[in-house]
């Protein structure tokens, strides 16, 4: 089976200092995998370099079969990215920004005024998209990069936090979101610290503790019988009685 | 928390400004040194140059017997750079800073956070003014053999000269930036404004030099005595003061020199006290947005190219920020403004119109001058198409928004494309505009060819290679875009060189009107510029070849 997501022995440094190592993952079509762990502990970095915004130290990271590092152009046609962020032109407004991404990504008008109009609907955005993006708060931008992220349809679909700062019914929304879209055979991969979110909405699950994996798999077998927050204190607690901290 | 004494919160704010400065032109913890000295060489170069200009025109005004309006001129030249260094640089600096409620929070009277933004404004004035009047009074007084007062005299007048006109171009700034952000494209208004600002001076200056000269030349200059007295009536009817500050350094004038030296300071000192009055609202004003209203969201018909839609979005944001449109927007004003000029009264009589570098050029000697004329006007817009370069901090305004240059599905000759085509289309028109003035003003149809070229090659070729720059080394983590736009390294390589080499080049071309004929003229004013853009996108296209850089890369 061709994977959506491939990472294979991925290795990051930042001047001579580990930040992530070894770490192999994969997310076939329709899956959901959440990506977990502690503040510091490597999950940005993975990501940055599975969008291909950071070269990694060695190892591969493919989308669909295309080397991210290697054919960045295919690759990056195949998947979206929203960061955790979501800083966007101050100076656009939010239907110039979407212009901009469909311009970018090569949409047509057709399907970006539909896709654009379903999902701003959904996300109750539709009315602020003639506003300058300088007036936005945090959860309208986090709003606006999904609504473009969305635009091309893509493959792949990688969030960084994407739960944090949206209100109530949009983080509701974004949940059916991403299920329709793991439905439809697409693949997301995010990193989220709200373990509930994470326990209910994936199919799989990966935790990473100061730069290595040290559990994967599906959401159910990875938690066992208990929560997966009980899990994640587990997996945590363990690795720091077995390997001295590094500080 | 009691507030700091003003005297002592000055200081580590002055720092601030001093580490911006350096942080913008990359010196980051003991790394960077190299590019420090780069610049400073290159500061010390244009020095030289600019003193070794000036001394030139001193001793030129000397020859001709106009020594005694020496010192009104050097109070009007430093006026004069004082109020362009204010008027490009105050809007992001004094007012509209994105760091405004960062250091309206600290223990600090306003007053001190006022006068720690304009008092780096007001010394470099004053450095500068010294820097251009030293050369002229080193050629003016071994011909009047002065007395201590007056040498002393002159040194006061030279550092005070640029405080009132800087005060006064720090309000008139505030102002135009004050109208330009109501307007949804508040750069564009910005550029509208400053060229109808420049229009006015020039076809106010063109006035002036009406009313003070006359249609008789001759008949003006044996009615006001003579030349020199021509020159001073003329500087001092621009500029009251500059006559103020003539009479206390050529008569030894207590009350000349009482005057000026009351103006110079009650003026800054009344506009820092009036900003520090009124300074969250001004900042407010000059931070404001537009008037928000509902746009309408309809989608193209068509799906952009992705270098269509990212130039477009450099474009867009161009036009959103005025102090960035100003900055580099300003040659394309002058390059239209020039054009205009040279359309309206054709290039013979600009020069042949009044005194040029200290020499009264007549009809005659313009003729004779034609060839050397003919061989320098295409760097007049070489040189401001070389200073107008939008495309060179455009990687570092990505800053937090980088990620989406770097996770889009293009490659990053696409994306350094699109910033440089942005700054040709701008470019352009400019020099469209020119080309168009100048044939309808009558001048020749090859000389406007070269006009072209050499303004299009000049600003492809900068503009490449300050982009070039910012590519290779970004500064993505900038805490307000003056650090990059006003003070970043590629702005500084690529304006300050693209200068240097049309002051050159037009040397080079003027010398080879004199000694091998107009073609080779010729041919150095269509070659030369057609190699700088080629070197420039060759450059360009070896950076883009290695990717965009982002945060993390490289560590």
């Amino acid at each position: 089976m061709e994977y959506v997501l491939d990472v294979s022995r991925y290795r990051k440094e930042y001047r001579g200092k580990v930040a992530v190592s070894d770490l192999s993952l994969a997310v076939a079509p329709g899956e959901i995998c959440g990506f977990i762990g502690h503040n510091g502990a490597g999950k940005t970095t993975l990501i940055r370099s599975v969008v291909g915004a950071q070269p990694p130290t060695s190892g591969t990271v493919r989308v669909c079969g295309r080397d991210v590092w290697r054919e960045p152009v295919a690759a990056k046609r195949l998947m979206a990215y929203v960061p955790d962020n979501p800083d966007v032109y101050d100076f656009l407004t939010g239907a110039q920004y979407l212009d901009l991404i469909a311009g970018v990504f090569g949409v047509d008008a057709a399907p970006r005024r539909r896709r654009a109009g379903e999902l701003a609907a959904r996300l109750e955005l539709a009315d602020a998209l003639g506003e300058p993006v300088s007036a936005y708060s945090h959860g309208m931008r986090q709003k606006l990069v999904l609504t473009g992220a969305l635009l091309h349809d893509p493959a792949l679909l990688v969030l960084d936090e994407p739960f944090v700062g949206l209100d109530p019914s949009a983080s509701h929304e974004l949940k059916a979101i991403l299920r329709e879209r793991a439905d439809a055979g697409g693949a997301v991969f995010f990193s989220s610290h709200v373990l509930e979110v994470v326990e209910r909405l994936c199919d799989t699950v990966a935790v990473i503790r100061r730069g290595e994996l040290v559990a994967s798999g599906p959401t159910d077998e990875v938690r066992g019988s208990a929560s997966l927050e009980d899990v994640f204190l587990e997996l945590v607690d363990e690795k720091d009685a077995a390997i001295p901290s590094r500080r | 928390m009691p507030a700091l004494r003003p005297g002592r919160a000055l200081r580590p704010l002055l720092s601030l400004q001093a580490r911006s400065l350096l942080y913008g032109l990359g010196f980051r913890g003991g790394r960077g040194r190299a590019r420090l000295l780069g610049a400073a060489a290159l500061v010390v170069l244009l020095a030289g140059m600019a003193v070794a200009y000036m001394w030139l025109l001193g001793s030129s005004m000397v020859a001709v017997g106009a020594a005694g309006a020496i010192p009104a001129l050097a109070t009007l030249a430093g006026s004069l750079a004082a109020v362009a260094l204010v008027f490009v640089k105050a809007p992001g600096t004094v007012f509209g800073c994105r760091d405004y409620d960062l250091v309206a929070a600290l223990p600090v009277p306003v007053r001190t956070v006022v006068l720690a933004r304009t008092a780096p404004l007001y010394g470099f004035g004053a450095a500068l003014s010294a820097l251009l009047s030293a050369p002229l009074y080193v050629a003016y007084f071994p011909a009047v053999s002065p007395t201590p007062g007056a040498v002393a005299t002159a040194v006061v007048v030279s550092v005070l000269a640029p405080l009132a006109p800087a005060a006064v171009a720090t309000l008139a700034s505030l102002a135009l930036t004050s109208v330009a952000v109501r307007f949804r494209h508040a750069g564009a208004v910005q550029l509208v404004l400053s060229v109808l600002v420049v229009t006015g001076v020039v076809v106010g200056s063109f006035a002036l030099d009406g009313t003070s000269s006359g249609a008789d030349d001759a008949a003006a200059l044996a009615a006001m005595g003579d030349v020199a007295g021509a020159l001073s009536a003329a500087v001092a009817s621009a500029y009251p003061p500059a006559a103020w500050a003539a009479s206390a350094v050529c008569e030894g004038s207590a009350a000349g020199l009482a005057a000026f030296a009351a103006l110079s300071l009650a003026l800054p000192a009344l506009v820092t006290g009036a900003l520090a009055a009124c300074y969250p609202h001004a900042n407010a004003v000059a931070t404001s947005g537009p008037r928000r209203r509902a746009h309408s969201v309809a989608a193209p018909r068509s799906a952009a190219s992705p270098l269509r839609a990212l130039a477009v979005k450099e474009l867009r944001r161009i036009g959103s920020m005025p102090f960035y449109a100003m900055n580099c927007c300003a040659g394309l004003i002058l390059m239209v403004v020039a054009a205009g000029a040279v359309a309206l009264f054709g290039a013979d009589a600009l020069l042949a119109s009044g005194v040029i570098n200290g020499v009264q050029l007549d009809a005659r000697a313009v003729a004779a001058l034609r060839g050397q004329i003919d061989a320098a006007l295409p760097w007049v817009f070489g040189f401001c198409g070389a200073m107008s370069l939008t495309a060179a901090p455009s990687v570092s305004l990505e800053a937090r928004a980088s990620w989406l240059m770097l996770t889009a599905p293009v490659g990053a000759w696409t994306v350094l494309g699109s910033k440089l085509l942005a700054n040709l289309v701008l470019g352009g028109v400019a020099v469209a505009a020119s080309a168009v003035a100048l044939l309808a003003g009558g001048t020749g149809p090859l000389l406007v060819l070269q006009c072209v070229v050499t303004a299009t090659g000049m600003l492809t070729g900068f503009a490449a290679l300050a982009l070039a720059v910012d590519a290779s080394r970004p500064n993505l983590s900038w805490a307000t875009p003056a650090e990059v736009v006003k003070r970043g390294l590629p702005m500084m390589v690529g304006a300050l060189g693209g200068v240097l080499a049309s002051f050159g080049f037009g040397f080079l071309s003027v010398m080879a009107a004199g000694n091998l004929g107009m073609t080779a003229s010729i041919a150095i004013n269509l070659a030369v510029p057609a190699a700088c853009a080629l070197a420039g996108l060759a450059a360009l296209r070896a950076v883009a070849r290695r990717g965009l850089p982002g945060p993390g890369w490289g560590e």
